[in-house]
């Protein structure tokens, strides 16, 4: 009864997504979406970084 | 939301560096800990002497070191970066913080440390750290949730990231499921408290370690590679999957116990289905990095990217190591403690180095060395990858060699070599942590931020276009499903402390109550003293109390554990490792004074064995011993006591009650394994001999076995003997039947130390006792005149025959009364030197007293002599063998 109950879960659940996944081109642009406007975020994130003036005009220290 | 209007938030720099360094230290702290251990393994009096460096003790630091110090720090200083990036918008406070920062390492990590060294703790696996430690480790959870999750909430559910998702699911999931693992099981008892234990063995890893660990995996890689991840759908489908079924494996570390069946299998079918999710995350982890090649130039995406291969080889591990097959051959070998440093120390370290680094590389005012960031990932990934080959080998070695009725020393013996690799695979590890923090410490700074200038960014990615009227309605549904999906993952944690934890507690309450004896012996103080000590010291570690339901468990330990056996221990104390034997039968395995002596000096007593000395329990001899070892070996006593005398009341309702059919087989069919097969026995017959042929190494096997005692040459003055009461017997003077050699070998000496050695082989039995007949020297004794034989024949009859019988048997009316027996002279003949001296000092530790105010000395001789004669006419020594 516990395999069934937690098997019969885990294919409903997955089932579903699945479903709603494959009818709506709409939900899977939308599911989709969150991964292209965090690529933007890091790399932004990276140029504004590497764009602080001080980098390039701080003194570098000598090696260790 | 988009992209174009993204403004970069502030990231708290001192914190990502204060967290990174902290992380740092107690890594290394950690790993030193851990290395101590693994020499303790080949030279097990290292740190003889020092309790608080004892073996036990360190294996508490070391997991919570790892687990808290490392990993906690580690994925906090990584959150300190990412978050901002995830939510665009700046974590809550810096003074919250620093609050934090310093809850979880001066009030939680540092702390714990002492409160275990100092013998302070709990023996729970992953939760060690006593329980006033554990409101400090909530409270710092509760600040991070604070602190990071609220940015989370505000852009909407639809458009959260994975990484997002895990991060917040990590720390709501770990609020949730550290004071069920850490307090629980110290409410309740027994195989309940087990039970709840081994949701958090594997909540620990599941809930707090593997979500965080991917959070770092889903950011980073997008991130350094400049390309997306394949598959955001994937991506929460394998989310959900992790959270769902995370929590329902937990007793899986628990197969073949007396937790329900029913429990153990639902756990084993959630492991199984834990895998396929697995291969879903990895599959799309891999193709998130297609394009990196398969050696990627950024450290941090190197790092991450090896993470991933080991969470797959630790996740497929751990999905078949849960299925029965497996289970009963690798469990409480070095297979899972391997498992175990590939899952913490192989795929969270990669993942947590990776999330490290790629945070330290965007700090400005940061050094960084990406030289030696490479070596430290050469050095880590040939280190961790031949620790974990070596010790899934000998894991193997031991559940085969486990699975045969050989010695359990044989065991040991064969995984010193596991474990001399173990020791050399810290060197290229510890080298590669060192070369991690030059990685960090050194170099130019800014050299990071510099690196982000040259490096290659990706392709341009343009954001799909879409109509935000046409999303509008899509969004609403994502969240809804998304919100719904978030409550059934709550729903499922509920439902595995309902079905994992709970509801067995239910059936094992029921069990007990139908099972246990009407009035159950329960311990005394000393007793329970005792048992304290055992929890603070560890022994729990290295020995477990849990007979399983298995053929080769109940060969070797006695019959399988049963819950009302252990209804009163809080928390319980069933282990997962067996280093040594399983202790849940110990009680009347071994006498008092071998206790002590085997923990005063282990190695004075079994030459090969790896325990730890603890003299420290000890004023200066193992005689003398403190309290603390009074009461520790009191405790020892105490196990399997209770089933032992609960014959045969218990057993019969236990017949009774309702059990599983193949369970109750194994439990009911061998009544007299109720004690430990080698538990010291009065009489019980020899097995059939016919056939056996003696085993030719009998010399070694004294060297092994006997000689700690007996002295190398049979003399009674081992290193052990002078501890022992009463002493060891002098083999060399006495001549003993076959027969007798061979019962006391299967049966021990009640009263004395000498115990059973039923765990050996017949052949070695044999070997064994042909050699301890051809020890004695004097084989061929003059024989005593007429008249002598007549004196002491009368003094025998006057003070001798109460206790050694008419005819020498040692069955006189008075010998049922004694603790250690009295002395069977057909079966053995003491030398007439030997006698003398019996007759002159006594047996210490034995109701023979001396004898000298009351016999004169030709009385003495006349009374040795007639008592030798009871070998001869009692046949004993038709079967002495000749010495050459």
């Amino acid at each position: 009864m516990l395999i069934d109950l937690i098997v019969g879960s885990a294919l409903l659940l997955f089932g579903l997504f699945l479903w709603f996944w494959l009818r709506s081109p709409a939900l899977r642009e939308h599911i989709e979406r969150p991964k292209h406007v965090f690529l933007q975020q890091a790399q932004q994130q990276d140029r504004s970084t590497a764009q602080q003036p001080w980098i390039d005009s701080a003194p570098r220290s000598p090696r260790p | 939301m988009s992209a174009g209007a993204f403004t970069p938030a502030p990231v708290q720099g001192s914190l990502v560096r204060a967290h990174s360094l902290a992380a740092l230290a107690t890594l290394l702290v950690s790993v030193l800990f851990g290395i101590v251990m693994s020499l303790q393994f080949l030279w097990p009096d290292l740190a003889s002497g020092s309790l608080a460096f004892g073996w036990g003790r360190l294996r508490y630091a070391h997991t919570q070191g790892i687990m808290l110090g490392w990993l906690g720090n580690a994925f906090l200083a990584f959150l300190y970066h990412a978050v901002p990036v995830l939510t665009q918008r700046p974590v809550t406070n810096s003074t919250l913080g620093w609050g934090l920062f310093g809850l979880w390492n001066f009030a939680a990590v540092v702390p714990g440390w002492i409160l275990v060294l100092s013998g302070i703790s709990q023996p729970l696996e992953w939760a060690e750290f006593p329980l006033v430690i554990d409101w400090f480790v909530i409270a710092a959870l509760v600040l991070a949730a604070v602190q990071f999750l609220p940015g989370f909430f505000r852009n909407g559910l639809d458009s959260l990231y994975v990484s997002g998702w895990y991060i917040v699911g990590g720390l709501v999931f770990t609020l949730l499921a550290y004071p069920m693992g850490n307090l629980v099981p110290e409410l309740v008892s027994g195989a309940t408290s087990a039970a709840f234990s081994g949701l958090w063995i594997h909540d620990a890893v599941g809930l707090f370690v593997t979500p965080l660990a991917l959070a770092i995996l889903y950011y980073v890689i997008p991130a350094a590679s400049g390309r997306p991840v394949y598959s955001h759908f994937l991506s929460m489908l394998g989310f959900w999957g992790l959270f769902f079924f995370y929590p329902l494996n937990g007793t899986h570390h628990y197969v073949f116990s007396v937790i329900p069946m029913a429990a153990q299998l639902g756990a084993i079918a959630a492991s199984a289905l834990l895998g396929v999710i697995v291969v879903i995350v990895v599959s799309n982890l891999l193709l998130s990095l297609r394009g990196s090649g398969w050696l990627p130039r950024d450290p941090a995406l190197r790092f991450v990217a090896v993470a991933v291969v080991f969470y797959f080889i630790v996740s497929m591990q751990g999905a078949s190591q849960a299925q029965m097959t497996l289970n009963r051959f690798v469990h409480f070998s070095d297979w899972v403690i391997g498992h175990s440093h590939l899952a913490m120390l192989g795929f969270a370290t990669f993942a947590a180095i990776g999330g490290i680094v790629h945070a330290w590389q965007r700090l400005p005012a940061a050094r960084y060395n990406p030289r030696a960031l490479g070596w430290a990932f050469w050095l880590l990934t040939s280190g961790i990858s031949l620790m974990v080959i070596d010790l899934t080998i000998a894991g193997l070695v031991q559940g085969g060699l486990w699975q045969q009725a050989v010695p359990w020393m044989e065991s040991v013996q064969a995984s010193k070599p596991y474990w001399m690799v173990r020791v050399l695979s810290a060197i290229p590890i510890t080298a590669g942590f060192v070369a991690l923090g030059i990685g960090l410490l050194t170099g130019e700074v800014g050299a990071g931020v510099a690196a982000l200038k040259s490096a290659p960014t990706g392709k341009v990615v343009t954001e799909p276009s879409h109509s935000d009227a046409s999303h509008a309605g899509t969004a609403r549904g994502l969240t809804t499903a998304y919100v719904v999906t978030c409550v059934a993952g709550i729903g499922f944690f509920g439902l595995s402390m309902l079905l994992l934890g709970l509801w067995p507690g239910q059936v094992i309450d029921a069990e007990v109550a139908a099972t246990s004896p009407a009035k159950l012996l329960t311990l005394t103080a000393s007793e329970q003293r005792g048992r304290q000590v055992y929890a603070r010291e560890g022994c729990a570690y290295c020995h477990t109390q849990q007979v399983r339901f298995l053929e080769e468990d109940i060969r070797r330990f006695g019959a399988p554990t049963l819950a009302w056996e252990i209804q009163f221990d809080s928390p319980h104390l069933w282990g997962t490792r067996r280093i040594g034997p399983d202790l849940a039968r110990e009680g009347g395995v071994r006498s008092a004074d071998w206790q002590y002596a085997h923990l005063y000096d282990p190695r004075a007593l079994v030459p090969r064995s790896i325990m730890p000395s603890y003299s420290a329990l000890f004023a200066g001899d193992a005689t003398r011993p403190s309290q603390a070892a009074r009461d520790l070996v009191a405790y020892l006593e105490t196990l399997g006591r209770a089933r032992a005398l609960a014959w045969p009341e218990a057993e019969q309702k236990a017949q009774a009650a309702p059990m599983d059919e193949h369970m109750a087989h194994l439990a009911f069919s061998s009544p007299e394994l109720n004690a430990h097969p080698a538990a010291v026995r009065r009489g019980d017959p020899l097995p059939a001999l016919a056939g056996v042929q003696p085993a030719a190494n009998a010399r070694l096997l004294w060297q092994n076995d006997c000689a700690g005692c007996h002295g190398p040459q049979g003399r009674g003055d081992g290193p052990a003997a002078a501890w022992l009461r009463p002493l060891p017997a002098n083999l060399v003077e006495h001549r003993y039947s076959r027969e007798y050699v061979l019962t006391v070998l299967w049966n021990g000496v009640a009263g004395t130390s000498m115990p059973a050695w039923r765990d050996q082989p017949l052949p070695n039995l044999l070997g064994l006792a042909d050699l301890v007949q051809g020890l004695a020297t004097d084989n061929n004794p003059p024989a005593a005149d007429t008249a002598t034989l007549a004196i002491g024949a009368g003094v025998y009859a006057t003070h001798c025959v109460q206790c050694h019988g008419t005819e020498g048997r040692g069955d006189g009316f008075a010998a049922g009364e004694f603790r250690v027996a009295a002395v069977d002279f057909t079966l053995q003949q003491p030398s007439l030197a030997l006698g003398l001296d019996v007759l002159r000092n006594g047996v210490p530790g034995s109701p023979m007293a001396p004898w000298t105010d009351r016999l004169s000395t030709a009385e003495q001789e006349a009374v040795v002599q007639y008592v030798r004669s009871f070998f001869e006419a009692g046949n004993g020594g038709a079967e002495v063998v000749n010495a050459d």
